[in-house]
């Protein structure tokens, strides 16, 4: 109830029964005050000048010396006075009465000292007026009827009860319709800023009411609504802007690190060549000298033997490593027919691959010329389908090699490629053989890694590859899907200047 | 007799090539920095003088280039393991191989035979010297 008393209806029909209940009493009491005091005195001069005009009449013919005459007055009195709405007339005359003939019985008993207009019970107005004769102590006494005056004063106070009712009844409702003519376009502007908070931002506020204020109230709602939505949208713009930032900076984050990593790995990994470079030295140089001392027909040869061919093996290992770790461009670059030292490799290759496996090669032969190291380029080449095959081994399949070029623009390229904006041939390397995890890539291209088992791969292959490609100025990356495949992409500058070409040696 | 300093700061490989040389006829003479080796060429030359390159205190490349300098007509073989190496601290850690033999070459060695070598390759490399 006391919520329900907090809304605007009912506050104003509170209100406005408040002030009737204390209005209407009062306007109802005036009303009938008026009324009634002017009828009364309209009654009560009006039977004072008949009166008095009576008495007078009386005293002028100074009838009261013979009994005779008194009676012939009071049957006058009977005709002129009975006739209208007296219904009382007496004369004292000393110690005689004398009553009209003509005047109900009734008002012989009824007859009382009380001259006052409405009083209670006979409805009947008495008055007294002395006669003006010398020698007697005369009066005339006579009653009026009261009823018709009090009838009219009732049927009076009636109508004003009745137009009073009207009035509030008609107030109300008109209030009531008012209230409902406020309330409504404010029921309107609540629902359509709910909606605006419960995220329909479309939603427009507005009214189809004529109270100005309200009108003017919903345009500046609207056009709040219109900045909060414009701050609203700004503010999602920025966020997904920093989300994209952020995304981007994780990823050069990352980039980075891996790069970092690579760099450390290959730092190390030249140093320990440098110290295994030493220590090979004496095994080999010793090794020979022993071999020098025995007989041709020692049981120790063998051993020995074994003992250099394995030193060997090991100068092998160090030399991979070695090319991974250097960085530089050095100048053993000396072929810039790129196609040609693809070509001839991939003869090689598919004179080395099982018929399991099917070779397409897709080769722009227009593709440009890159400044490479022809051997490094046909170890590049081999390691990456030496991989490929490796991962279709157990059913065979599809290795796929695309030779093109591309544009690298900085901006609409992948991003986790750092190479400088420039042309530069793109070679890929494709097979639908068993894939790469995330884990794997991310550490794909580190020395000594290996998924293969113990035994059957140095763990050297890729990060060869990688050392080949950064000392030619490129990049390479890996695109896989574990269980559809995955395909290497090796970036390498063209060369567009002919200073650039290498001077062809004897 | 043909005489050979060797200088490098590995003890195992100046035993080795020492054997080697010893074994084919060589005199042979050792030091393990080039200072020592510099002093030892002042006292007597030798025919042919054998280098590491990536040594503590003064490098191989250094050390061919003072020896050219003091003596233009000795016969020098640069040998070097390679790998990264900081000419600085000394820590195996950063300077490309190949420019590193690049510049004993241009220092003035006369043969550079990056390490691991064979004892063939490294009789012919002295051979080779000392013929001319």
């Amino acid at each position: 109830m006391a919520g329900k008393l907090r809304t605007l209806r009912t506050r104003l029909i509170v209100v406005a029964l408040a002030v009737h209940a204390m209005l209407l009493p009062a306007l109802f009491y005036g009303v009938t005050f008026i009324v009634e005091n002017s009828h009364r005195d309209i009654f009560v001069n009006d039977v004072r000048t008949h009166s008095r005009f009576l008495a007078d009449i009386l005293s002028s013919q100074q009838i009261l010396d013979s009994s005779e005459d008194i009676i012939a007055w009071l049957d006058w009195l009977d005709s002129v006075f009975l006739g209208s709405n007296g219904v009382y007339a007496e004369v004292q005359n000393g110690e005689q009465r004398f009553f009209s003939t003509l005047m109900d019985e009734a008002y012989l008993d009824k007859f009382q000292e009380d001259f006052r207009f409405g009083d209670h019970g006979d409805d009947v107005y008495y008055l007294s007026m002395p006669l003006d004769m010398p020698g007697h102590q005369a009066n005339l006494r006579l009653g009026f009827d009261e009823s018709l005056i009090l009838e009219e004063i009732r049927q009076t106070r009636m109508r004003t009860i009745y137009g009073l009712s009207a009035y509030l009844v008609i107030s109300l409702l008109l209030l009531m319709l008012l209230a409902v003519r406020l309330t409504r376009p404010l029921r309107t502007l609540q629902r359509d800023s709910r909606a605006i908070a419960s995220g329909d931002y479309d939603t427009r506020l507005s009214v189809t009411t004529k109270v100005r204020e309200f009108r003017e109230l919903a345009k500046d709602l609207d056009l709040m609504r219109d900045a909060l939505v414009g701050i609203n949208e700004r503010l999602r713009e920025e966020h997904a802007e920093h989300l994209a930032t952020e995304q981007q900076r994780q990823t050069l984050q990352k980039q980075l690190h891996h790069a970092q990593r690579l760099e450390t790995v290959g730092t190390l990994a030249g140093g320990i060549a440098h110290e295994f470079n030493n220590i090979l030295v004496p095994i080999i140089l010793y090794t020979d000298l022993a071999l020098e001392d025995l007989p041709q027909e020692s049981p120790i040869r063998d051993n020995l033997e074994r003992v250099t061919k394995s030193a060997n093996r090991a100068k092998e290992v160090i030399d991979q490593i070695l090319t991974f770790s250097r960085k530089t461009v050095d100048q053993r670059q000396k072929s810039s027919d790129i196609v040609s030292i693809i070509k001839e490799t991939l003869t090689l290759v598919r004179a080395l691959m099982p018929a399991t496996i099917d070779i397409q090669t897709n080769i722009d032969e227009k593709c440009g010329r890159v400044l490479v190291d022809a051997t490094e380029v046909q170890q590049l080449i081999m390691n990456l389908c030496s991989n490929a095959f490796q991962a279709m081994t157990e059913k065979g399949g599809r290795l796929t090699i695309d030779v093109c070029d591309v544009a690298i623009d900085g901006e609409s390229n992948d991003i986790s490629l750092r190479l400088e904006p420039g042309h530069y041939v793109r070679i890929s390397v494709g097979d639908n053989g068993k894939g790469i995890d995330a884990a794997t890539q991310e550490r794909i291209f580190e020395p000594f890694f290996t998924t293969r088992e113990v035994g059957k791969g140095t763990g050297l292959g890729l990060s060869v590859v990688h050392g080949i490609v950064i000392s030619h100025g490129g990049d390479i990356t890996v695109d896989s899907t574990p269980g559809r495949g995955s395909t290497f992409y090796v970036y390498l500058p063209k060369t567009t200047l002919l200073s650039e070409l290498p001077v062809p040696h004897g | 007799m043909p005489r050979v300093l060797i200088i490098d700061d590995e003890e195992d490989i100046r035993d080795v090539l020492y054997d080697v040389l010893n074994r084919a006829g060589f005199e042979v003479d050792v030091a393990s920095t080039g200072d020592e080796g510099i002093e030892k060429l002042r006292s007597k030359l030798a025919d042919v003088i054998v280098t590491d390159i990536i040594m503590p205190g003064k490098d191989g490349v250094e050390t061919i280039r003072e020896i050219r300098k003091e003596f233009p007509d000795a016969k020098i073989i640069a040998i070097s393991g390679g790998g990264n190496f900081d000419s600085d601290s000394y820590e195996p850690n950063a300077i490309k191989t190949t420019a590193y033999l690049a510049a004993a070459g241009e220092a003035g060695a006369d043969v550079i035979l990056p390490k691991p070598f064979d004892r063939a390759a490294f009789m012919e490399a002295v051979s080779g010297l000392t013929a001319t």
